[in-house]
């Protein structure tokens, strides 16, 4: 009988990075040009948003008749639209509208979706049946065509624009979510913890969601961009924001009348539009190169 | 194939079920008394039995799953109620304009396939020239372009600064009517498609078996869209599958915005009436066209690797 030694367990080493990981990111991220050009992008529109009563040269909402439809110039850098409110200053105001919304709806989205893809991916079994059957559910749905009709039964107003893209919103996050959990749940690092005496929510909250947050990010960044697109496009159709609120679709469904001989005032807040979309996918690209190593071209 | 495709088609009946249940859980989740949006409410307080009867008549007082079960029944035959408005049959309704829908739809994917596929292959092919950024920034402009915007700038610019082409309308339906509308209706999908196209011909022309075909001495426009081409096709057919939710939610707005006589200008008209019927029919009919374009991409992946088999 062969005697058993013991042998000496080698310490468990801590891994060691050289460079944080948050700052191994950062540093990624600043060499990527699209990145630092969409995240200054979505950083000037932020602050514009912030303080737009300071930065804007008139009242948004205010008529001035005695001005309408002024073409852009010195003192209306943009021109007026046909009940005389300055363009630049509705732009400058719009910004807030749909950032919030952006904002707004996606929290919503990322919240329910990563809740219900944590626990459908973590537990699977039957409570992952039905949140995967709801998801192809909604997948099914055409989503601009679903919140139109939530729309329809809800009736236009910039609260139920938020209702709307959130409930057609969470879906694309919980997927994501729940593949995310699916793969990790078995890796070895959570078999240790589990091993460790973790509870589920721990497991779920200290080891899976964070290991799942570059691919959240990159998603939540996109979808910032689809949900100020549908409130644009919303409001576009006259369901969104209503008058006077100086939300870019309506300013662009509103001028859509005057586009013969006024053109700007369907011109600056498109382009509003098409910069803060353009900002937002320069940085979910960005991100998607830095955070998910798998895709690079 | 025809097995998979008709297990397929099976396994699409819960879903289509499921979007029913939502479609209806919707209708019935709307504010007030439905009766009221087709009876004057000063009539109904007057003469309350015209409202009873009109419910009487709809069968608005039986239980909820009894109302479910005539809707879903009437879904399955493909009976989508009638018009609050008009009393137009809805089905009727929808298929009269889908010619129109359709012909834009179709005009903005051939464009977007053909362009979008070109200028992927250019791209990944001259990777790094010139032509390459110049495409893929224009590609990202694309996709991040309000479809109401570009439309609305092409409509100025084309049809009324330099009046070339009809600025809006469907005319006899001659072809000049449809430039504008499919090619703001194609544009993002053009650009989606072209870069899904230049990462996927990258990942390809990388691999082992495109250098070989060089080596051996295929020339090299056989190189490209014979080996390479082929295998990167898989991720763009993805994508156009993916998008056909963002194309149709496109055409309710190009509809809207050139006076495109299609469904999405009948779902946007049904919505400013509150016109229900009108509105949830056509989400019904767009979902389902929805889940059949999806098997139809499925059924693809088939045709163009061989290897795949539908087990």
């Amino acid at each position: 009988m062969r005697a058993v030694e013991a042998r000496p367990v080698a310490p468990v080493q801590p891994v060691v990075f050289a460079v944080p990981p948050g700052q191994l990111i950062w540093r990624r991220l600043k060499r990527n040009r699209s990145a630092m050009v969409g995240a200054i992008t979505v950083g000037i529109l932020a602050t514009i948003a912030v303080f737009a009563p300071w930065v804007s040269p008139y009242d948004p909402i205010k008529n001035d008749l005695a001005n309408s439809m002024v073409a852009p110039g010195s003192r209306f850098l943009l021109g007026t639209d046909n009940l005389g409110r300055d363009i630049l200053s509705r732009v400058i105001f719009g910004s807030r509208i749909s950032l919030t919304v952006g904002l707004v709806v996606q929290s919503t989205a990322v919240t329910i979706g990563t809740l219900l893809g944590l626990l459908a991916g973590y537990y699977r079994g039957p409570l992952d049946d039905g949140v995967s059957g709801l998801t192809n559910i909604m997948f099914a749905f055409p989503s601009f065509l679903f919140a139109l009709a939530i729309m329809a039964v809800l009736g236009p107003s910039l609260y139920n624009v938020f209702i709307a893209l959130g409930v057609v919103g969470w879906p694309t996050i919980c997927r994501l979510v729940r593949g995310e959990a699916l793969s990790l749940r078995s890796k070895d690092f959570v078999e240790a913890a589990r091993a460790g005496g973790a509870s589920d929510l721990r497991i779920m909250l200290r080891h899976i969601l964070p290991n799942s947050l570059g691919p959240i990010i990159v998603a939540a960044t996109l979808g910032v961009a689809g949900a100020i697109l549908a409130e644009a496009s919303l409001s576009f159709l006259g369901l969104g924001a209503q008058p006077p609120a100086p939300s870019w679709g309506s300013m662009l469904s509103r001028g859509r009348a005057y586009i013969w001989n006024a053109p700007w005032l369907t011109f600056f807040p498109g382009l509003a539009i098409f910069v803060a979309i353009l900002g937002l996918n320069l940085l979910g690209d960005g991100l998607r190169d830095v955070l998910d190593p798998r895709l690079r071209h | 194939m025809l097995i998979y495709a008709i297990r397929r088609l099976i396994l699409a009946v819960p879903v289509f079920v499921g979007i029913t249940l939502i479609t209806f859980v919707l209708m019935y989740l709307v504010p007030g008394d439905a009766t009221l949006i087709f009876v004057d409410p000063q009539l109904a307080t007057i003469q309350p039995e015209v409202v009873k009867a009109i419910r009487k008549k709809w069968g608005l007082d039986d239980p909820l799953y009894v109302q479910y079960g005539r809707f879903l029944w009437n879904v399955a035959r493909g009976d989508l109620g009638f018009s609050y408005r008009t009393n137009q049959d809805v089905r009727k309704a929808v298929l009269e304009r889908l010619p129109a829908t359709a012909k834009l739809a179709l005009a903005a994917v051939a464009i977007s396939t053909t362009i979008g596929v070109g200028t992927g292959v250019f791209s990944a092919v001259h990777r790094g020239s010139f032509v390459d950024t110049a495409g893929m920034v224009v590609a990202l402009f694309g996709i991040s372009m309000p479809v109401f915007w570009l439309g609305l700038m092409l409509m100025w610019f084309v049809g009324v600064k330099f009046p070339v082409l009809p600025p809006s309308g469907y005319g006899q339906g001659e072809l000049n009517y449809l430039v504008l509308p499919s090619v703001t209706l194609g544009l993002a999908l053009t650009a989606s498609i072209a870069r899904m196209t230049r990462s996927a011909m990258l990942d390809v022309i990388s691999m082992d078996y495109v250098r070989t075909a060089r080596a051996k001495g295929v020339n090299e426009p056989d190189v490209i869209s014979r080996h390479a081409l082929r295998n990167a096709l898989i991720p763009v057919v993805t994508i156009i599958g993916v998008q056909m939710g963002n194309l149709m939610a496109g055409a309710v707005i190009t509809e809207t915005v050139f006076s495109w006589p299609g469904i999405g200008q009948l779902i946007v008209d049904a919505i400013s009436q509150r016109d229900l019927p009108v509105v949830l029919g056509c989400v019904v009919f767009f979902a389902l066209i929805f889940i059949l374009v999806n098997l139809l991409v499925d059924l693809t992946y088939g045709v163009l690797d061989p290897r795949i088999r539908y087990g």
